[in-house]
């Protein structure tokens, strides 16, 4: 099996892709995102994910004249062989009908060309919207682009295959983690089977619940929750927690290696785990031994390793 | 692996007739865990690093070092290595009979040996 | 994510807080500054953990208001004037706020024109000195990330003399003043408050002491004693803050307290309670430390790891620690019932 992913990133000039490729994968910060600069043409990126999975992701500029090449002359080069094609719609786009429409006509061509690449749609710069107003908008959003994905997809017939999800996203928040976990959750294989894992090792431990996280992005690749929590978005606050903490570490020169946080309530344990994993164990006790925890995750360590190189 | 609900049930039992405190932990000193009378985590926590102290620096004087004895104002603690990297500490009062209280560690010890070396032989 | 400190009248209660624990026994600090020169939003991002870029919602204060923040180990107060009235008008009890006003903080904006906030802090801080000369009196340079290195020094240096020669004519008084660069995007902010309270927290050679013979005994490479609801620091020990270090100690605040909000939030809401506690470690062979002092405190320090040092002995020297703390405030607060 190639593991060799082509993903697309699209949509309209300044609607921030490549602003949020450079936080996901080049450990930028919110911050110094305004000092990109627009993307010309395509720009190319490489990256490894989950150690021997390289996610090939074409960055392409979204100025109009580029847009009328890769509709145009360039259609076949862009939209073959698409695993991913994320969108980004700037929330704020004062243009948002013509940028449904551009969204329309590259999802044509994506259906025509890889049939079976999943869609993903992300309304970005949520942060702009006022906090009270953003469920209200983002629905409304969702709700054009759904209308014009199913225009898209009628005229081919292949409806099912366009289905797409979307999300709302921010650089400055976990919504932007939330977003991306769901993209790469569909790229990783053996996810069943490690998920299998993960809720046997958390019975062990008497865990709340295991996350594993992909080691450069903190992107959350798999779960067991084994007794329910009442906040569905813990997952991203994690990811966007501990990665703000990754980087802070790494402005001192320093790397992160293991994290432990316990109050009367609860112990939670982050540590390097395989190769390409940080694990994440909740335990409901506060006064629970952590070097009981180390020694069984080092336990557990090689059972999962091994998972990872079968893929 | 370790289950921690299944160890503290195990040190537990040891925890009669003069017996009142047993620890498992590490030749670091790093508790694994604690069942007994001293109600601070805190307090298991130093006392399983200074008896780790105590250990390490009798092992430098003594090769072979097997189990050791310290007889204190009020209580005696006996303390001997399990699994080659543990070690298993009881404390008894200091009238309990010296005898019982190692018998209950040998049995103990005995009984932990397999279990720890599986696992902490993985680590290696 | 908000932090759940603000909820002060829960019945957690312990430490030193027990007994102890009288508002007035902390120190009180009052902000004030021209419209729009960042008051709320530094009240905002200190006190109430707002992210930097959500201060763009805050809106102008419209009327004079008042803010006590009392979660904090710190008693803060905002007292926002807009323009055209005046703190010092007899209908404000200016004596009353004045009297018990430990350290007055003047926000002007760098980025904006200078003259009249100026013109504004001479009359207040003179005023503000005839009622309490023994007020600390603080200058916040504000905004400073948007001005180059050099425009900052320029700034401050303008600001500083005209300040000083107007004072001296108005009062004949050389006041002393401090003046901090500061901004909400980064740690500068937070290192400029922990100086103002620093100078206001009379025990504060005592706790330095104290930090240093815990360092000593647990080769302990730098400590910091800090208010956790604010991530500023009210001691450290002798050794020079290095930044980067304090600012990390202050994101592990954040982890520890983030974390700790969607896991271990008790029934009253409270994500720190007297067994708060976080370690983390670095491949650079460093292990930091978060313990809990008290309701608003925590001990953060950083050390080697060499492998000879045993938690078990730490956990004994901060008990050792935590307990001189409790003396320190104690005679404090004994002090002021007499």
């Amino acid at each position: 099996m190639s593991s060799k992913r082509k993903v697309l990133l699209m949509g309209k000039s300044g609607s921030g892709k490549t602003s949020m490729r450079s936080i996901i994968f080049a450990n930028y910060i919110a911050r110094d995102c305004s000092r990109l600069g627009p993307t010309i043409e395509v720009e190319h990126a490489h990256v490894r994910f989950l150690g021997n999975m390289v996610l090939h992701l074409w960055d392409c500029g979204g100025q109009e004249s580029f847009m009328e090449n890769f509709l145009m002359s360039q259609k076949d080069q862009i939209f073959k062989n698409v695993q991913v094609l994320i969108y980004v719609f700037d929330v704020e786009s004062r243009e948002f009908e013509k940028d449904l429409r551009y969204y329309q006509s590259c999802l044509e061509a994506l259906l025509q060309n890889s049939p079976n690449a999943q869609v993903f749609c992300l309304i970005h710069k949520m942060d702009l919207i006022e906090e009270d107003k953003r469920d209200e908008t983002f629905k409304k959003r969702e709700a054009d682009v759904l209308r014009y994905s199913e225009l898209a997809a009628t005229p081919l017939g292949e409806r099912s295959n366009a289905v797409c999800q979307c999300f709302k996203s921010s650089i400055w928040d976990e919504t932007l983690y939330k977003a991306w976990s769901a993209i790469v959750y569909h790229l990783v294989p053996n996810v069943n089977t490690m998920e299998d894992k993960l809720a046997k090792f958390g019975n062990v431990l008497e865990a709340t619940e295991v996350i594993l996280f992909e080691r450069a992005t903190f992107l959350v690749i798999a779960h067991a929750v084994l007794s329910p929590h009442k906040d569905p978005h813990r997952f991203e606050k994690v990811s966007n927690i501990i990665k703000q903490f990754k980087l802070s570490c790494l402005k001192m020169g320093s790397k992160l290696d293991s994290i432990q946080v316990r109050n009367s309530r609860f112990t939670a344990f982050i540590d390097t785990f395989t190769q390409n994993t940080y694990v994440m164990i909740v335990v409901p006790d506060g006064k629970v031994s952590a070097p009981m925890i180390t020694m069984n995750v080092k336990n557990a360590r090689k059972v999962f390793e091994a998972i990872e190189t079968k893929q | 692996m370790l289950k921690q609900k299944a160890l503290i049930d195990v040190l537990g039992q040891v925890n009669t007739s003069g017996v009142d405190g047993s620890w498992l932990f590490n030749k670091d000193g790093l508790l694994l865990a604690y069942v007994g009378s001293e109600q601070k985590e805190v307090a298991s926590n130093v006392s399983a690093a200074l008896l780790a102290s105590v250990w390490t620096a009798l092992e430098r004087r003594a090769c072979d070092l097997r189990e050791s004895i310290l007889v204190l104002e009020d209580s005696t603690i006996a303390f001997t290595l399990v699994a080659r990297t543990m070690l298993l500490a009881v404390k008894a009062h200091k009238n309990a009979d010296l005898g019982m209280v190692r018998a209950k560690l040998h049995s103990l010890s005995t009984y932990l040996e397999q279990p720890i070396l599986s696992i902490s032989h993985d680590l290696i | 994510m908000d932090s759940d400190l603000d909820d002060d009248g829960d019945d957690l209660r312990y430490g030193i807080d027990e007994e102890y624990d009288y508002p007035d026994s902390r120190p009180t600090v009052i902000l004030m500054g021209h419209k729009r020169s960042g008051k709320t939003s530094i009240r905002k991002v200190v006190f109430q953990k707002m992210s930097p870029n959500e201060t763009m919602f805050v809106e102008s204060t419209a009327r004079i208001t008042r803010d006590t923040i009392c979660s904090s180990f710190i008693n803060f107060e905002t007292i926002e004037f807009p323009g055209q009235m005046c703190p010092f008008d007899d209908s404000l009890d200016p004596i009353g706020i004045f009297q018990k006003c430990e350290a007055l903080l003047f926000i002007i904006d760098a980025q904006a024109e200078l003259q009249e906030p100026i013109a504004t802090l001479v009359e207040y801080f003179c005023r503000a000195y005839k009622i309490n000369p023994n007020i600390k009196f603080e200058v916040f340079v504000h905004k400073a990330d948007g001005l180059t290195e050099e425009a900052r020094v320029e700034t401050k240096f303008n600001i500083y003399h005209q300040v000083k020669e107007t004072i001296k004519d108005q009062i004949e008084v050389d006041l002393q003043v401090t003046y901090h660069l500061t901004s909400i995007y980064d740690h500068s902010i937070f290192e400029a408050f922990s100086k103002v309270v620093q100078n206001l927290v009379k025990q504060l050679p005592t706790l330095e002491r104290l930090l240093d013979v815990f360092n000593q005994s647990s080769k302990v490479t730098k400590s910091f004693l800090f208010d956790i609801l604010s991530k500023i620091y009210i001691a450290t020990d002798s050794e020079p803050v290095e930044m980067n270090i304090y600012e990390l100690c202050c994101d592990m605040i954040d982890v520890t307290l983030d974390l700790s909000s969607i896991y271990g939030v008790g029934e009253n809401g409270a994500n720190y309670d007297e067994n708060s506690q976080a370690i983390i470690r670095l491949k650079s062979e460093q292990v930091m430390y978060l313990r809990q002092v008290n309701k608003h405190l925590a001990l953060v320090f950083i050390m080697k790891e060499d492998g000879n040092e045993k938690v078990g002995f730490i956990d004994h020297n901060f008990g050792v620690f935590k307990q001189g703390i409790e003396q320190v405030f104690r005679v404090k607060n004994r002090g002021l019932h007499f």
